[in-house]
């Protein structure tokens, strides 16, 4: 309780918006839109829009998860009203799901970078030091790190939304901008399923949720949405660009689409010709954010997992956290690998986590409010209005 | 003052610091531009033995490069080396092209890939893999295909430019500076051999012996990855009328002995599925510029019928080579791709869109503009 209280009044708003906004789309974005347009075919725009509506549903469900108990994070209070035990397996399975995250991205984008632009370093040096940098910026606090993630993360994001527009430029049928009229349903559910690591990882409000001021929660939501809209209307570009530039039989042969077509663009006369190489580059803002994320996350759902709090238990966790998503990741041999991963495993149980564990634990919540009155009042004496 | 924990918290910072430091400098990596070879020009033409290939790999000269850098332009000897490597695969012929190079053959500066004619299909599709695989190689160089000697082409000096790699990339880069813009990059063309119901066409370069010059006014056609033909100058001119890719096209017409150049404009392709009948139709809207008149003056009506007559010729050329690529079987402008597009179920009831080419029914609709005619009245 008492550290509930410290914790007050940490980050604002936008902070937290931003930290939501970071703590997604950095993986899956590699990838975009090959499993789309795999699965869907031109159709595919029809399941990006699809994965926005289902991710803009279940951001409402974790937000209302988070309004539970809104100054302690769900490790916190998942077993007060779950039971202990329950509590505990859901305390594990956040930890390992940060985890696996924060290792995907780290894999995915050593290889990005390995394959491009250091074919002789080796890819366990390119992660060590993407994680080494987000454990940097994560031992700072979330304060220190939603403040990066402002002077770092929004420029580059809107750099890139530039460079998007830069995209249109190298389109070669403009025919296929038109979205196709003729829906087939299941090719567009299986593409929505298997793309779907685009949005995995905005869960982090879970453990961010009490570290943002009170009276700033709301409004937090509020910038959350439109971070989302805001990456929906980023993503259309980016998918009608690759599509209309590359169409529909090329894109699921390319590994990378978005880097691919990256690659493509080019500014001719500016200085820097091969401008869209260097958005990619950039890119590794994104992805250090989205480690830093989960490394910040990770040590804090540890600390509640074992309760130790203590002033060496945050460096401890975000140690151990860092060196756990450096092994991890050189323990992937190749790309390939991590792709079976992420698709086997990743996905389904990620997405098992975002719909599962607020379903469950809303529905049980549900029937114990006289136990969230008495837990809301411990936690909290003023406690920020419901709903 | 600082205590323990605080000058231990400092010392954590600086040794992270310096390990991020260490490895963000990409030293692995670290080559210096002396130790490479930047390969400007790749090229693929068959191997003397079956199933083998060759592989031209050119770079410029060091001396070149500092005479270029300079700004002086490359004199005397020859500005490019050449290093030819044979093998069953690309990664042999490259292990044998660099066993004759001191430095280090770098292939993320390829800014020309040169494809002999006579390379078959199975070579030219793994090749196109193997490069597509090359990590530092960024899929944005031109390609072009020729019928003759790889290096000689692509060695071929010009007084335009250092290096006969930057000719050609000067060239296909601008495209108002070609007749019709026929420059292929190298996604371009790999994208419309992954996509069914187009085949892929790359621009001819050959070399005339007198006076001794590069052409490149020609196109090879091919089904898939298979050299078909190549089209003469004035087919070339007519595909890029067809494509939108005309700027410079000019037009003849002796009953007026008038002459209209800078003809270019855009085109539609419309597909349709007529109960099983596959109907192409082409609109080409062109403008262009008088160059010349036997009345020397001209009126409205002659304006008119100039431009009548030069849509009904222009209209005719079109079929003709549309009849030609059906004859081939060869389908460049993509019309399989079209009804793939618009109506999927029926180029997905069809087995073989080869078969199914030469039966669709052609039509071309030009309406020919004449909108500048010189200062002359």
């Amino acid at each position: 309780m008492a550290q509930a209280k410290q914790r007050l009044g940490r980050i604002s708003g936008l902070q937290f918006a931003t930290t939501v906004t970071a703590g997604y789309m950095a993986m899956g974005v590699f990838y975009f839109p090959r499993e789309l347009v795999t699965s869907a075919g031109r159709d595919g725009i029809w399941a990006f829009w699809l994965e926005g509506a289902v991710t803009y549903l279940l951001m409402r469900l974790i937000f209302a998860l988070n309004r539970i108990l809104p100054n302690e994070t769900l490790g916190e209070f998942a077993p007060k009203i779950l039971s202990k035990p329950l509590g505990i397996i859901l305390g594990i399975y956040t930890a390992l799901y940060h985890l696996a995250l924060g290792a995907s991205a780290a894999i995915l984008f050593g290889y990005v970078l390995s394959n491009i632009f250091l074919p002789d370093t080796p890819v366990w040096a390119i992660i060590a030091s993407m994680v080494l940098t987000a454990t940097y910026m994560a031992s700072l606090g979330i304060s220190s790190l939603a403040r990066t993630l402002q002077a770092g993360y929004i420029p580059m994001a809107i750099l890139t939304f530039l460079t998007l527009i830069l995209a249109l430029s190298v389109i070669r049928h403009p025919v296929l901008l038109l979205p196709p009229v003729n829906i087939r349903a299941i090719p567009i559910l299986q593409g929505a399923y298997r793309e779907y690591f685009l949005f995995i990882g905005f869960e982090v409000t879970v453990t961010l949720y009490p570290f943002t001021r009170n009276t700033d929660r709301r409004q937090g939501e509020r910038f959350a949405y439109w971070g989302l809209a805001l990456i929906m209307i980023s993503g259309t570009i980016l998918y009608e660009g690759i599509m209309a530039t590359f169409g529909p039989a090329f894109i699921p042969l390319l590994r990378w689409p978005v880097v691919s077509i990256m690659r493509v663009l080019s500014l001719s006369g500016f200085f820097v010709s091969k401008w869209g190489m260097l958005v990619v580059v950039l890119w590794t803002i994104a992805v250090v954010s989205f480690i830093a994320i989960r490394l910040w996350c990770l040590a804090h759902d540890l600390i509640a997992l074992v309760q130790w709090h203590s002033r060496y238990s945050y460096p401890t966790f975000l140690i151990s956290g860092a060196l756990a998503i450096i092994v991890c990741s050189v323990s992937i041999p190749n790309a390939k690998v991590a792709d079976y991963f992420m698709e086997r495993f990743l996905l389904p149980w990620g997405l098992g986590y975002l719909i599962g564990v607020p379903v469950v634990t809303l529905s049980v919540a549900h029937f114990r409010q006289s136990t969230i009155q008495k837990l809301r009042q411990q936690s909290e004496p003023n406690p920020p209005t419901t709903g | 003052m600082m205590t323990f924990a605080s000058i231990g918290r400092l010392w954590a910072k600086i040794v992270t610091l310096l390990v991020i430091g260490l490895t963000l400098g990409g030293c692995w990596d670290n080559r210096p531009v002396d130790y490479r070879a930047l390969i400007f020009t790749i090229g693929f033409s068959p191997g003397p033995k079956p199933g083998e290939l060759k592989m031209l790999f050119q770079f410029p000269t060091p001396p070149a490069m500092a005479q270029y850098s300079k700004g002086s332009g490359a004199s005397g000897s020859s500005p490019v080396g050449n290093v030819t490597g044979e093998g069953p695969s690309v990664a042999r012929c490259f292990n044998a092209a660099q066993a004759q190079v001191s430095r280090d053959l770098y292939l993320g500066q390829i800014q020309i890939v040169a494809v002999s004619t006579k390379l078959s299909a199975p070579l030219f599709y793994s090749s196109l893999n193997s490069l597509d695989r090359t990590g530092a190689f960024d899929k944005t160089p031109f390609m072009f295909a020729t019928a003759q000697s790889l290096k000689k082409v692509a060695s071929f000096p010009t007084t335009q430019n250092n290096f006969p790699s930057l000719y050609y990339v000067d060239l296909f880069s601008c495209m108002h500076c070609q007749t019709d813009s026929l420059g292929v990059r190298f996604w371009q063309f790999a994208s419309d051999v992954a996509t069914p119901g187009v085949d892929p066409y790359l621009p001819q370069v050959s070399l005339a012996s007198k006076p001794n010059h590069v052409l490149v006014n020609r196109v090879a056609l091919y089904r898939h990855l298979t050299y078909v033909s190549t089209l003469n100058p004035q087919n070339t001119m007519t595909l890029g009328i067809l494509k939108g890719l005309a700027h410079k096209v000019s037009l003849f017409l002796p009953r007026q002995q008038a002459t209209l150049r800078a003809i270019h404009g855009s085109s539609r392709l419309q597909v349709q599925d007529r109960h099983g009948h596959i109907s192409a139709m082409f609109h080409v809207v062109l403008s262009s510029t008088l160059e010349g008149i036997g009345t020397q003056t001209e009126t409205a009506a002659q304006l008119a019928l100039l431009s009548h007559e030069g849509s009904e010729i222009l209209a005719r050329r079109c079929l003709t080579l549309l009849e030609k690529t059906q004859k081939l079987d060869v389908d460049p402008f993509g019309v399989g791709r079209n009804l793939d597009w618009h109506h999927p179920e029926s180029f997905l009831a069809i087995k073989h869109w080869h078969k199914e080419y030469p039966k669709v029914h052609m039509t071309v609709h030009v309406q020919l503009k004449i909108h500048k005619m010189g200062d002359l009245k």
